[in-house]
């Protein structure tokens, strides 16, 4: 078990009818460092993080964290592993209020059982739900979301609903992040925002994995990159590397 | 053995009966994408028009024709003043679920209230034509079958070679590209509703014309049959709701000789059931994926 | 009070609580978690039979001669068959959990649950041995009765008391539902599955969890019924019942504890009565069909011009401190 690595990957296969969409796929997903996922459509970089997410049946290969063979579990359980995804498109809860949102997300409030529920008194939730409360509007506020606690999540913009669906995998006190380009559709403002926000997350020790499109949005952000092309990775190291590799710069002008 | 011989004729006249009603439920699903629960109760209206046209003195073929065309009045005008307005304001699955249900109660109801709890029968004897091992099958048996096969070839000249037809596959498909091709989908809509709701009607008067004896409530537990139908074929696929038609019609008979009668419906629930649970796309797979009306 | 008046009186009451408790057992599957479980009537109807089963004894008599045709029955004091009757309906919701509660896509759940409604009601009438078959069961003893040693007319307030005050625990167990972190879980489930089992929520399990408990609900409204009337057969569980409570929940307000038991004062107890009064013309059950189809349009035009129904849910929010604000309470304040 290499503590450099958060996530192992080895051999991954995932195949939809004869279509091999990840081929053999094995790579090392580096601690508390942000890491790009990039390469042109089609290249399984979607498939890949779903792969680990646990939202793709997987054919053969293993995805080791913490020693353990993750890929047969299923999403809740990663979840709480602390292995978070995001959503290509904004995936929020509609009809709760963004406050309820990221308390939804929060693991220190009790009561969220139906046993808990009928055997506890509620004074033994009401302060727990009181300290998160706390977090969750700090957070909002920090975002200049606070004013808009009390909205219904389906009611925001589309970039505020990214934003929320981001702080509420961070209130979940994660591991790791699987990010399902981020920045896609974003406005320009919003994604300085959360690029800052990304940083701010990998110096508290959080690991970052996102998929993203284009190289050089996510340039400066990234520590280091996968590049895939055809479903196989073709190059895994830093950013300066990848750019000095010949097949990669062939990649994006084929792929 | 005569038992068997006679449930596989009486299975297969069934299931004429349900191909006609599974076909119409099916496009139905597909150019509107919703479950229209209240097909069965629609198809006993059908059957009760043709009732009162008979009973009103009117020949057997002009009264059925009546009844066809109260199945088809009563959908087009269901899709024009419920589902489609709902669909336009945008409601989820389940509320139209709701919805479906409540309009297949107003009409049930509504009609046991105009025609009361009794039982009625045409005013047809039917003589028999042949017997296949001392099972007897009788000339409206081979008419609803007749009718059965007409309306499936008709359905199938409809959606092949047709303009129409392929209008309303389009339309199934893709309603908003159909549009920008110069289709002109709401009228394609109610058209596919027209034509569905005549063969419902059709159907309910052939259900009729096989049953000993029917009342109001007939259609309470018929739509199970009718989507168990549609289902076993694969949803939205018209072949696949024939094909399905008979597997259920047979099934339903054969099992009725071992077991009582009465377990008929439950088989036929629990054929359904299990198909959900182990292919919710149907036996015919190749076709799965809901709203395309694939001929 | 003359006799007919208090026993009229009694009836009413013990009706208006088997509906609100029936109406927010759905409520908890419908409007928090999502679950349009057309099959609903079946749980209560498992309350019926079960406190019927438990409290009539063995189908023979001690002569050996069949009294009734039933295949099982248990003499049990009170109120373990109130008890059994929820447990029971508690349980059924792993079967009907396991064959529509999977991945199955929302049309097709419905429909299998509807299926399963009829498939119970074509069981329970092709099988007389089963549940005394189309005629149901009867004699069904009232709770205590013997015990007390009470007169008809003051057993039946009794009865009326009892039946309040299972309301009252009712009430307890979906208001503090409503006002846990628990619902969040569960709303989320309704609003978004993929994004839920996407922060650690065990989708399956909750659904299966609120569907449990409200079929446990249901069966309890469906004993209080049974020992109630002491009889209890397939005509009072059709499966046009599920949509006269699901009416009653749209009606009353989704997702509001309050709305919803107004909801089922006014439709399935408010119809009855008031159809009471009118002279019944044309042939027999002419009346009954009418009223469902009022039953039906009413449904129809609230979901058309107000789907969020009388009483709408109200949105939680918290105050300065981070106390939920109270259903009283000035909504949407901004701390």
């Amino acid at each position: 078990m290499n503590d450099e690595h958060i996530l192992t990957i080895e051999g991954l296969t995932v195949a939809y009818g004869k279509n091999m969409v990840l081929e053999n796929v094995s790579l090392h997903v580096p601690r508390a460092k942000i890491t790009a996922v990039v390469g042109p459509n089609g290249a399984g970089k979607s498939t890949l993080l779903h792969a680990l997410a646990g939202t793709a049946s997987v054919e053969s290969g293993r995805v080791l964290h913490r020693g353990q063979d993750i890929a047969t579990l299923a999403p809740y359980q990663r979840s709480r592993r602390g292995i978070m995804r995001t959503f290509q498109m904004p995936a929020d809860f509609g009809r709760l209020t963004v406050l309820e949102n990221l308390l939804l997300a929060d693991r220190k409030i009790g009561g969220s059982g139906f046993v808990q529920v009928f055997t506890r008194p509620r004074r033994s939730w009401l302060p727990g739900q009181r300290a998160a409360i706390e977090r969750a509007r700090t957070l909002l506020a920090e975002f200049g979301l606070d004013a808009k606690e009390n909205d219904y999540a389906g009611d925001l913009s589309g970039g505020q609903r990214r934003i929320l669906e981001l702080l509420r995998a961070v209130t979940t006190e994660p591991e790791l992040l699987l990010l399902d380009e981020p920045f896609a559709g974003v406005h320009a403002s919003i994604i300085e925002r959360i690029s800052d926000f990304l940083v701010a997350l990998r110096e508290r020790g959080i690991s970052i994995l996102m998929v993203a499109h284009e190289l050089d949005a996510v340039e400066r952000l990234t520590d280091a990159v996968v590049v895939m092309a055809r479903g196989q990775v073709l190059f895994e190291g830093s950013m300066a590397a990848a750019r000095r590799q010949q097949e990669v710069v062939d990649a994006y002008v084929a792929g | 053995m005569n038992l068997i011989v006679s449930a596989t004729v009486f299975g297969v006249v069934i299931a004429a009966v349900l191909a006609l009603a599974a076909v119409g439920f099916t496009l139905q699903y597909s150019v509107s994408n919703v479950f229209n629960l209240a097909f069965s109760e629609t198809m006993v209206v059908g059957g009760f028009a043709a009732l009162g046209a008979g009973q009103a003195g009117l020949p057997l073929v002009v009264a059925a024709l009546i009844g066809v065309a109260a199945g088809a009045v009563v959908s087009l005008l269901l899709n024009h003043f419920v589902y489609q307005p709902f669909a336009r304001r945008g409601v989820s699955v389940f509320q139209m679920l709701v919805i479906s249900l409540a309009v297949s109660l107003v009409l049930a109801n509504t009609l046991l209230a105009v025609v009361g709890p009794l039982s009625f029968r045409y005013d047809v004897t039917p003589t028999v034509v042949f017997t296949i091992a001392s099972a007897a099958v009788t000339n409206l048996q081979l008419i609803v079958i007749a009718l059965a096969v007409a309306a499936m070839l008709g359905m199938h000249l409809l959606l092949k070679q047709s303009k129409l037809g392929l209008a309303m596959r389009a339309a199934a498909v893709d309603g908003g590209l159909a549009q920008s091709c110069g289709i002109a989908t709401t009228k394609v809509v109610a058209i596919a509703w027209l034509i569905s709701g005549a063969l419902c009607g059709l159907a309910g008067v052939a259900l009729f014309l096989i049953s000993s004896s029917f009342s109001a409530t007939s259609g309470r537990t018929f739509i199970v049959l009718v989507i168990a139908a549609a289902v076993l074929g694969g949803i939205g696929d018209a072949y696949g709701a024939m094909l399905g038609a008979l597997v259920l019609g047979l099934t339903t008979e054969l099992t009725a000789v071992w077991l009582d009668p009465s377990f008929k419906i439950a088989v036929a629930l629990i054929v359904l059931i299990g198909v959900l649970m182990a292919r919710p796309q149907g036996i015919r797979a190749e076709f799965s994926a809901g709203r395309a009306l694939q001929a | 009070m003359s006799a007919d008046l208090s026993f009229y009186l009694v009836t009413l009451l013990v009706y208006a609580t088997v509906a609100v408790i029936g109406c927010w057992g759905l409520d908890v599957q419908y409007s928090d978690t999502g679950l349009l479980n057309l099959s609903y009537i079946v749980s209560v109807a498992v309350g019926g039979y079960v406190v019927a089963l438990l409290s009539l004894g063995p189908p023979e008599d001690e002569t050996g001669t069949v009294v009734q045709e039933y295949f099982w029955g248990a003499e049990l004091p009170f109120p373990l068959p109130f008890v059994g009757a929820v447990l029971a309906g508690m349980l059924i919701s792993l079967p009907i959990g396991l064959v529509a509660l999977r991945r199955l896509r929302s049309d097709y759940q419905a429909v299998a649950m509807l299926s399963v409604a009829l498939i119970a009601s074509a069981l329970v009438v092709a099988v007389p041995g089963l549940l005394g078959g189309g005629h149901g069961l009867y004699l069904i003893p009232a709770p205590l009765k013997e015990e007390l040693g009470l007169k008809s007319a003051e057993y039946s307030w009794f009865y009326a008391g009892f039946a309040i005050l299972l309301t009252v625990l009712a009430a307890w167990v979906v208001v503090r539902i409503s006002r846990s972190p628990l619902w969040r879980v569960l709303r989320a489930v309704r609003e978004n599955p993929e994004a839920a089992d996407a922060i650690g929520v065990n989708v399956t399990a909750v659904r299966l969890a609120a569907f449990a408990v409200g079929n446990g609900l249901g069966a309890l409204s469906g004993a209080v019924l049974a020992s109630f009337i002491g009889t209890y057969a397939p005509a009072d569980w059709s499966y046009q019942e599920t949509l006269i409570l699901m009416g009653a929940v749209i009606v009353g307000g989704a997702g509001n504890r309050f709305g919803v038991m107004m909801g089922a004062l006014l439709l399935p107890v408010g119809l009855a009565e008031a159809t009471r009064y009118l002279p019944q013309f044309g042939a027999p059950g002419t009346v009954d069909a009418l009223q469902f189809v009022v039953v039906g349009l009413v449904i129809i035009g609230f979901l058309w011009l107000r789907p969020q129904g009388v009483f709408p849910e109200r949105k939680r929010t918290f105050d300065v401190d981070g106390r939920p604000v109270p259903f009283w309470g000035k909504q949407g304040a901004t701390p």
